[in-house]
């Protein structure tokens, strides 16, 4: 048999060109030579074997992948690991592909179900085993693998992170995209304006995987807005929510993760600064002389939030981020605006409440990702076109894991969280020099969006990039540690207190040594907690089955995210945002306390109240309420509260929303995790304690 | 009741501070130093939302605050004034 | 209905320590009371009206501790229920609160006119919200109330209110098989001229009788439509829940 001549091989190979091919064995021999670094010699020889086993098994036709799975096979038999390794085919198998196109992808709640959606997974599980397999060390990538750490959007490996912008480079310089089909002056009329910055946060979002920002929004607007009525301020304000919510035709059918940074007064840093107009021209005042502007579209912007979609469901996109700082007080009409907002947060929910206390200014983006501005980047704001920030990539460390580790060692446990945050920068510096390597290639590489150098320096400013370093149950590690969640003594507290500073010195040391910019964030962490959970419970067993949030039997498991307060645990808002508050100095990338509303409709009075207190009395960086909402697809009415059944109609075709981690959706795109966090939710609902020897009837 | 300092290395006025809680100490309170730039420190510092160095917080047993002085430095006579007008107080 | 009742009215069964939605403008706590003279169907707090001893009662001094523990954070103490008023040491409890130096509200219903006057009279009220359930007439008021309920009460507290000067709301919450159109229409013009009226939806979860589990609420069209109403009548007409 095996000295059958292959040309009277009645074989057929099945390419990945779409063709099929008679057998021809220097394929394989050239495939070995080009792709890994073995001699010609070889190469031949294994090639032989393979036919032989090929000729040996009969088929008449045979699949260019399975041919390479079976050299990969000789390539181990003859020790040749690394060429094996080289030699790898990246893909997945036909029941997978089947899988993920009849069923709904659950890891990300903001990507629908549908072709392009498909596309997108398919395409990101490709990189993903990309980035695990060549860009990352093994050491990095099997760290990340067995889940003590965790590198985000790995599916987009070849792209940053997330970035903040300003609207003056598009007013400044146009829409003039390297690689598009036509350019675009800079926008005389607001209308286009609206048009350029959405088509632009499109376009970045095909070159970031995550949140795409904007500082200043009604501010930067402002000088297209004078003259214009009431009525069609609102009107632009309703397009630009409904634009920035409806893109779902963009990446993978996914929305854009946009926010929109709101301020009531003219930030400080911008008072003095000319102010650019229609044309991309000077208008010859300053922005401290659009304040009028800027506030009435901030107003307007929020009339649309209050109003809500076409059945009155809170949008979901873009975020909107309103600053509250020392000036903001100062500034008149403040009350009434805190009142108009607070209302939004009652009503929808949408209203992110940042704080900037004393003379910190910064963008926020992403979930809760914030750059605190510089001097440099004050420096900057002279020309505000040039204030554009990334962060490269986000790295989590699963804080529970190392207390299996080291059992409640201390000594140890800071010698171990120690060895993470040094894996954890590792993981950037590769990170980093792939990305560095892609934006080498300039204007005709894969990132030509980020080279495009319209005013003397490339689109993302490198060396301005942080590298995001977050964590994971803390509260889970703390009660690990000490016997106690972080609610429920002092002492246990502190401990929480400990190892996050412990943290924050490490990133700051780790930043000197490299010399780049290491910064502690709170990860939204939407399925990473439900990841690292997963893992845990498999790999420690009845350590982690005492240690992880919700419920075990359903599979609904989580660890509390970051550095938060047990969710169930009846913590009153005014407790939470003080003691989570104390956190967020030492997060410098940013941080967010969350309270859950449920069904109650707060006043907005006494929103603001709070929101005031908060500001003065604690250094909470920011907050954000949430309510809960069922939405009928039957009526189209949407009641407050998670109902099984629309309240109005009977119908149980209904839809819960509330926010997940940083952002709302619909409840039923939720993974297994999440649905278990919010099922224990505390709501600041009335709790009455049973009487424990209580005479039932 | 006791004082508490946190101070970091290069803050300008940290010297001074530590002159104070020396001369505290001398006098009999009962006073501890917090180095920023170490993991304690830092989580003492975060616990009492400290942002400035230096910065002294004087306690009561319960570690309520009864005085602080953040980013400044009180003078020793300060110092103790705020401590015994505060035990006066409990006295009384 | 089975109502055994073997603890005295009055005692706090509940305590909500920070809320936003029980005093307008405030972050107020909110202690709940047992027992209620009043049986409204649609009432969500029926487990401290029928079976307040299923639950343990919270000592003052906890309370006392948890609010000092907020102090500059919360701005007022709400006494709720059931009906506070029916505890003959309402008085006292007010005037434990204020001594910690917190404002006080009352929520009730009205059929205490005495005990609220002399409330108003000696300064220990800062708000009061009062609900009225229907019309002011016996029949539809007894029906809403899910007793025999006189509204002559309910007049005289409505009164002793408007004289005192102080500030005070009106709460209604409506349920389509209890409340209709023409009922507020009625109620509109006999309580002219009140300054806030707050509608509260009436919420089908788990109301004192089962069968209205099956009531839809009136949709945020009617609602606000309802609220039209009152509105040429009343100062400020708002719509919760």
């Amino acid at each position: 048999m095996s000295n059958v001549e292959t040309t009277d091989m009645a074989l057929f190979v099945r390419t990945s060109e779409e063709d099929f091919r008679s057998w021809d064995r220097q394929k394989i021999v050239d495939a070995l030579v080009r792709e890994t670094y073995i001699d010609e010699d070889t190469a031949i020889r294994i090639s032989k074997e393979v036919e032989s086993q090929i000729i040996a098994s009969n088929l008449k036709i045979i699949t260019a992948p399975l041919i390479r799975e079976l050299v990969d096979a000789k390539l181990i038999e003859h020790g040749l690991e690394r060429a094996r390794w080289m030699h790898t085919r990246l893909g997945m198998p036909l029941y997978d592909v089947n899988q993920l196109i009849l069923h709904p992808n659950r890891e990300n709640a903001n990507v629908p179900h549908g072709p392009e959606a498909t596309n997108l997974t398919l395409a990101e599980h490709i990189k993903k085993e990309y980035a695990l397999l060549a860009l990352f060390s093994q050491e990095v990538a099997d760290a990340h693998l067995r889940g003590d750490i965790h590198i985000h959007d790995l599916g987009f490996c070849d792209r940053p992170y997330c970035s903040g912008q300003s609207l003056e480079y598009v007013k400044k310089f146009g829409l003039n995209l390297p690689n598009a089909l036509s350019m675009a002056k800079p926008a005389k009329h607001p209308e286009v304006l609206l048009a350029h910055m959405v088509k632009f946060a499109a376009a970045l979002q095909g070159n970031f995987a995550g949140a795409i920002g904007w500082d200043a929004v009604n501010l930067f607007f402002a000088p297209y807005l004078s003259g214009m009525s009431d009525r069609e301020i609102r009107q632009l304000a309703q397009i630009m929510i409904f634009e920035f919510s409806q893109q779902a035709v963009a990446r993978g059918g996914q929305a854009i993760f946009s926010d929109i940074n709101i301020y009531w007064e003219v930030p400080s840093h911008f008072e003095n600064v000319p102010a650019i107009g229609p044309g991309g021209i000077y208008t010859g005042k300053t922005y401290g002389q659009y304040l009028e502007e800027s506030q009435r579209f901030a107003r307007a912007l929020f009339d649309v939030y209050l109003e809500g979609d076409a059945s009155g469901r809170p949008f979901f996109f873009p975020k909107p981020l309103v600053h509250i700082t020392e000036k903001f007080f100062k500034t008149p009409g403040h009350q009434d605006f805190l009142f108009h907002i607070c209302e939004v947060a009652a009503e929808k929910g949408n209203t992110y409440f940042v704080f900037d206390r004393g003379d910190t200014a910064k963008i926020s983006e992403c979930c809760r990702l914030s750059f605190k501005l510089r001097a440099e980047d004050l420096e900057d704001a002279k020309e505000p076109w040039k204030m554009r920030y990334c962060a490269l990539q986000n790295v989590t460390l699963n804080l529970p894991r190392v207390g299996y580790e080291v059992k409640g060692d201390n000594c140890r446990l800071f010698e171990r969280l120690g060895d993470l945050m040094e894996l954890a920068a590792e993981a950037h510096m590769q990170k980093r020099v792939f990305i560095e390597k892609l934006l080498a290639l300039g204007e005709s590489g894969p990132l030509s969006l980020l080279t495009m150098s319209r005013d003397g320096e490339p689109y993302l400013r490198l060396e301005r990039a942080s590298h995001l370093i977050g964590m994971v149950g803390l509260n889970e590690l703390v009660k690990i540690q000490t016997g106690q969640e972080m609610h429920e003594s002092k002492e246990a507290f502190m401990m929480g207190l400990k190892i996050i500073s412990h943290l924050k010195l490490l990133a700051d040391r780790l930043s000197s040594k490299h010399k780049m910019h290491f910064v502690l964030e709170q990860t939204p962490a939407e399925s990473t907690s439900y990841r690292f959970a997963k893992l845990d419970l498999r790999h420690y067993g009845s350590a982690a089955e005492k240690t992880v949030q919700g419920d075990l039997a359903k599979g609904e498991v989580y660890y509390t995210n970051s550095t938060y307060l047990n969710v169930s645990a009846p913590i009153n808002p005014i407790e939470r945002v003080r003691q989570e508050g104390l956190f967020h100095p030492l997060i410098e990338a940013g941080a967010l306390t969350h309270i859950w509303l449920g069904e109650a409709r707060p006043s907005r009075e006494s929103l603001a109240n709070f929101v005031v207190k908060t500001f003065q009395k604690t250094l909470n960086d920011q907050i954000a309420f949430s309510p809960e909402f069922t939405t009928c697809n039957s009526c189209s009415q949407t009641a407050r509260g998670l109902k099984e059944t629309c309240p109005y109609c009977g119908s149980d075709q209904v839809d819960g929303i509330t926010r997940i981690t940083g952002y709302f959706t619909k409840i039923s795109s939720w993974n297994k995790g999440k649905r278990g966090e919010l099922r224990d939710r505390y709501r600041n609902q009335i709790y009455l304690q049973r009487e424990s020897v209580g005479n039932e009837i | 009741m006791k004082f508490k300092l946190f101070w970091k290395e290069g803050c300008p006025m940290c010297p001074a501070a530590k002159n104070v809680i020396h001369q505290l100490i001398c006098s009999g309170y009962q006073a501890m130093e917090y180095d920023l730039e170490t993991t304690e420190g830092l989580a003492e510092a975060a616990f009492y939302a400290v942002l400035s160095t230096p910065t002294i917080i004087l306690l009561d047993e319960q570690d309520n605050s009864i005085a602080e002085w953040r980013g400044k430095v009180p003078t020793f006579e300060e110092a103790q004034a705020a401590a015994s007008a505060w035990q006066t107080a409990k006295v009384s | 209905m089975k109502a055994i009742n073997t603890c005295p009215a009055g005692q706090i069964k509940g305590f909500i320590e920070t809320s936003f939605s029980d005093w307008p403008g405030k972050v107020a706590a909110v202690v709940f009371l047992s027992g209620c003279n009043l049986r409204c169907p649609y009432c969500h707090n029926y487990t401290l009206v029928l079976s307040p001893h299923f639950y343990e009662t919270i000592p003052r001094p906890w309370i006392a501790s948890r609010l000092r523990e907020f102090s500059g954070w919360i701005d007022g103490v709400v006494i709720s229920g059931g009906e506070p008023c029916l505890s003959p040491r309402l008085p006292q409890l007010i005037r434990f609160f204020r001594h910690l130096s917190f404002p006080v509200k009352l929520d009730t219903n009205g059929t205490k006119p005495e005990l609220l006057a002399a409330l108003l009279e000696d300064g220990l009220l800062d708000y009061v919200a009062m609900d009225v359930k229907a019309p002011l007439d016996d029949i539809r008021y007894s029906r809403c109330a899910g007793v025999p309920q006189s509204v002559s009460p309910i007049r005289r507290s409505l009164a002793i209110l408007a004289q005192s000067g102080i500030e005070y709301e009106l709460r209604m919450t409506v349920c389509p098989s209890l409340t209709t159109r023409e009922d507020i229409q009625d109620l509109a013009r006999q309580i002219e001229g009140v300054k806030r009226f707050v509608l509260q939806g009436f919420n089908p979860k788990d109301p004192l009788r089962p069968e209205l589990k099956s009531v839809s609420p009136y949709s945020r069209q009617e609602m606000l439509e309802f609220q039209r109403i009152l509105k040429e009548y009343v100062a400020e007409c708002t719509v919760a829940g």
